[in-house]
Parts: structure tokens; sequence; C-alpha cells
């Protein structure tokens, strides 16, 4: 999250084309320390494409900065920054991932007792005798409200209120190797990577998919999940159907509820692509943008 | 403290060594005593499924082996009964991961701080078999009213003998449906013993029942109306040293069942 103290605003007007935009924007940016800063865009007259304005984007938040403004005469570039939802010509509107950051401030207050997360301890205490509190640290975090009462199944369409409203962010992707596999994980099976994993088809419960990079299922993701192992808290887990035994990103941890594992409710067809992505150590799904 | 071992045993698969191990661990544990229950099954496990576990197993009795952990970090604490933990198999390795010294060494160490381990034994007489034994003071052999299950049942026996560790074992025969005992369908639990001549810890009534707590990971004996969980939890005062009389499992559930039994029960009848 990023906390806006100072704005910045960069005259990108005598631009010619993307080219000269770039470097630019590199120089400009490089310039002054954009560390948690605002920037404001003024880009003229250039007509920028949506990968344009995708990687533009990207690139000023790699360097942790923000834009919250662009300033633009074309209509084309108008339109992108609309569909992308950066503001243009107008400083009065919140943008659109400070409304999210708030609503998701909510959404942890509410569900604060589903959430109880703990971070692996590098090094355990090796002094402790006392066996209740090394027990005490099997107790990990779930990543949906799950109900109080014993025995009842809990419905996913009930929960439904937990998940974060969709986000409009672009899909930055790791820019490491990829593997690719197309096949239905079975119990037993292990998929360790170095880099990003895709799997076309489900993954059933008693498999483990562990990569230093992103995890991607094209199906009913059921069994354990591991993205960033190597300590990447940007990794994420996406899945058509997600219904993981546990899902791990770098250090965190979060469990499913207890009485998910009855089959014949799991299986249905209806399909809630999802992502789960780590915000403040806790393991938090959205549901994927729909367009 | 020093707590004592007990294998639970077939030999043949799908008697119910699991289930039993699942019951009586849990029953065990209910009347306040320190519970560990062991699932040597590595790359098949079960019993974190039947005890409703599974969710939260980080650690498997593989990363303590191979010392990516300590071994009270691996054990995993039940969701009602705070005296009954688990320690998980691992489901991606095979057998061989594990040494029947290394398994013996985790039990030694188990001991100091439970009352009761409990060894869930997978199917067969391989290396998981003779992992399972290893450490064992106590066997449980679980069989059914089959002739395969008990010819299975005396192998075992026969190699438990040849164990010097294995002080005591006993028999359990589960899934027993007294209609068909009574109509001549069904081996009775006398012939059972007769065959094996072996000391009888409980008799297990067949149970619908088991199918829903397995799927729901809730094992039997919290259902106080079930049966077969009143059957385990007399099993498991018997462990503990009590004289319980077997259960009366031949239960008519009409009334006029139970008139036409309180009448027959005055005649015996001689095969």
């Amino acid at each position: 999250m990023h906390n806006v103290e100072e704005i910045y605003e960069i005259n990108l007007s005598n631009c010619k084309n993307s080219e000269s935009l770039a470097n630019d924007v590199i120089s400009a940016i490089e310039a002054v320390d954009i560390k948690n800063k605002a920037l404001k865009l003024n880009l003229g007259e250039l007509e920028i494409n949506q990968s344009q304005m995708v990687l533009l984007k990207s690139l000023i938040e790699s360097y942790n900065g923000k834009i919250i403004n662009i300033q633009t005469t074309n209509e084309l570039t108008k339109d992108i920054c609309i569909e992308m939802g950066i503001n243009i010509n107008d400083e009065n509107r919140l943008y659109t991932s400070e409304i999210q950051n708030a609503k998701l401030d909510e959404l942890r207050e509410e569900f604060k007792n589903g959430f109880e997360n703990q971070k692996e301890e590098a090094n355990p205490k090796t002094d402790t005798k006392n066996i209740e509190n090394d027990l005490q640290k099997q107790v990990i975090g779930v990543y949906r409200k799950a109900d109080e009462k014993e025995n009842e199944v809990v419905f996913r369409e009930d929960d439904v209120d937990f998940y974060a409203t969709p986000t409009d962010e672009a899909v930055v992707v790791d820019t490491k190797n990829t593997m690719y596999i197309n096949q239905t994980l079975r119990n037993g099976q292990v998929v360790d990577y170095d880099g990003n994993v895709v799997i076309i088809g489900d993954c059933h419960p008693g498999s483990e998919i562990k990569a230093t990079g992103d995890i991607t299922v094209w199906g009913v993701l059921g069994s354990l999940a591991h993205a960033g192992i190597k300590g990447n808290k940007e990794a994420k887990i996406r899945a058509l159907k997600m219904n993981a035994v546990q899902l791990r990103i770098a250090n965190c941890y979060s469990r499913r509820p207890d009485g998910g594992n009855i089959p014949y409710i799991v299986k249905s067809s209806v399909f809630t692509p999802e992502e789960a992505r780590v915000v403040d150590d806790n393991i938090v799904l959205f549901k994927m943008a729909q367009n | 403290m020093s707590g004592s071992v007990i294998v639970i045993t077939s030999g043949k698969g799908g008697v119910g060594k699991t289930t039993t191990s699942a019951n009586i661990g849990t029953a065990l544990a209910k009347d306040g005593s320190k519970v560990v229950l062991i699932d040597t099954d590595i790359g098949l496990r079960n019993l974190d499924l039947l005890l409703g576990l599974e969710n939260r197993i980080v650690y498997t009795i593989v990363d303590v082996v191979e010392e990516r952990c300590k071994l009270k970090q691996a054990l995993v604490k039940d969701k009602k009964n705070p005296n009954l933990c688990l320690l998980a198999a691992a489901q991606t390795r095979d057998k061989s991961a594990v040494t029947e010294e290394q398994l013996k060494n985790i039990c030694e160490q188990l001991k100091e701080d439970f009352d009761y381990i409990l060894v869930d034994c997978p199917a067969g007489i391989e290396q998981g078999f003779q992992n399972a034994v290893a450490g064992a003071n106590e066997a449980i052999v679980v069989t059914t009213p089959e002739m395969s299950a008990v010819r299975d049942a005396d192998r075992i026996i026969g190699l438990l003998e040849a164990k010097e560790d294995v002080k005591k074992y006993r028999l359990l025969v589960n899934r027993v449906r007294p209609n068909l005992i009574k109509s001549n369908d069904m081996m009775s639990v006398d012939d059972v013993v007769e065959i094996l001549s072996a000391e009888l810890i409980g008799v297990i009534p067949e149970d619908t029942g088991i199918i829903t707590s397995t799927n729901r990971g809730e094992p039997i004996v919290n259902n106080e109306k079930s049966l077969a969980g009143k059957a385990y939890l007399n099993v498991a005062r018997r462990i503990k040293g009590e004289e319980v009389p077997l259960l009366d499992i031949d239960e008519p559930t009409t009334f006029f069942g139970k008139v036409k039994k309180f009448f027959s029960s005055k005649v015996k009848v001689t095969k």
C-alpha cells in the first residue's frame, strides 16, 4: 500500500512518439526519488495504446511510485486511462485503488476473527519444553470465513461477501521461466519449479504445487499450492475454482475452513476465477475482474 | 511418564484399521489420557481425513526424520480435544522414506509426553508393516468375520509373536452383523476367536454411520447414539485396564423384536 505524501508532475507533452516518451519517463523518475510519491503525468497530444500504458504503469510501480492523474487531450489516450481506472484531467476524485484499499480495510476488520494468520518461524526456539506452546503454532489462518457451527457444511455461496471487489489492476507477470503442464495433477504428484507454473487441468487433493513465481490453474485447485517459495510475497495463485486444502505464499500460510472436503459438494459447474494475494501477511482471495 | 505404544494392524486392507485408530484414539483422549496417533501409511494417508485435520497438516513424519522440523512442531492438535494429536504421513513419498530405527526413535521420544501412542499400520507385511511394528509394545489385530481377513490376521499374529518387543496382542473383530450370524451366513465372533486363539479386546458391529462419519471427518465415538461408537468406547476402557463386559450388539430395532428377544433369550439355541 502506498502512503502518498507528495505529488510530482512530469511534463511529457513535448514527446513526439512512444520511444522518446519512455526515455523521458525513465530519465525523469531516475532524477528524483519517486518512492511513495504520487505522479501526475502530462501527456499532451500523444496517442498511447493500452499495452504501452500498462508498461508505463508497471515501470512507475516498479520504482514504488503511483500514477494518480494523467492529463491528455488525445481521445484514445483518455479512453484507455478511463478503462484502466486512472483519473484524467480531474483532481477531485479518489483514484480507484485508494477506494479499494479502504474497502479492503473494512473487510479485514469485519472478518478479523476469521483470520488467525501466523508466520512461519525461520528458527524455531529449541529451548521451550512446553508442548502446549509448540502445538499452538499449528493454528494457521483461514482464507475464508468459516462457519462456527459443527457438523454443518459451509457452502461457498454463503461467504461470498468475504471477497474483495474485482480489481482493474493490470496483470503484471514475472519475467521468470514458466512451466506449462497439460494434465490432471493426481494425489501424490508434486510439481516443484523455479519460475511460474501453469496447469491446464484439475489439481486433486493430495498433490502439491511449489513454485518460486506465480501458480495459475486452469481448472479446480483442490490441492496444496505454495507460490513464491523463496520468499516472494508478490507471488500470486490463480485458479478457475479455488478449493485448495492450503494456500501458502512466501512465508504466509492459510488453510481451508473445516467441513469443505465432502466431494459431492465441491464439484459443481459454476466457476468463479479467483486470485490469492498477500495483503499485510494475510492471504486474501480476489475475484478476477470480468470484462 | 512412560506411555505405551500400541500398533493397530490387520494384514488385509479395508477391514477398518484406520477407522479403529481414529476412534480408539478419540475415545482414549475423551477419557483424559494424552494420546498421539501416528499414521505410518506413507503415500496413502487417510487418518487425517477421518479426523478432519487434512487442512492443518504442515509438517509430516518424513519432515521429522529428515530433520526439516522438530517432532513437536509436526504434531497436529485435534479440533475438539486438546489431548489428541496426530503425526501425519507424507503423501508424496513412499514407505522407504522412513526406517524402523527412525520410527522406534520417534516412539521413544513421544513416550515421554503421551500416555498412549497409537500407530496406524498400512496393509500388507512389507516395509510399512515392519516400520509400524518396530516401536510397539502392544498390538491390536483388527479382523472381520471373513475367511480371507482371518487368514491374514493369523499370518500377522505369527509375525507379531516373532517380535520380542511386542509383549501382548489382542483381537478386535470389526463389521460384525448379528443377523447374518444368526442365519448362519457369517462366522460368529466365537469362531474367529477359536480359529485365531487370541485374546479378544472388542467386537464392533457394522454401522452405516461409519460412512457418514468418515466423510465428515468426525470419529463415530463422538456420536453417543451409535452402537459402533459405544463399542469403541468400551475398547478404549479395556485398553486402560478396566473390566468391561462385551456390548450386546444384538439389538433389534422394533418393539416386537425386543419382545421376541426377551423370550428367546431364555432358551439357548445350540448349533
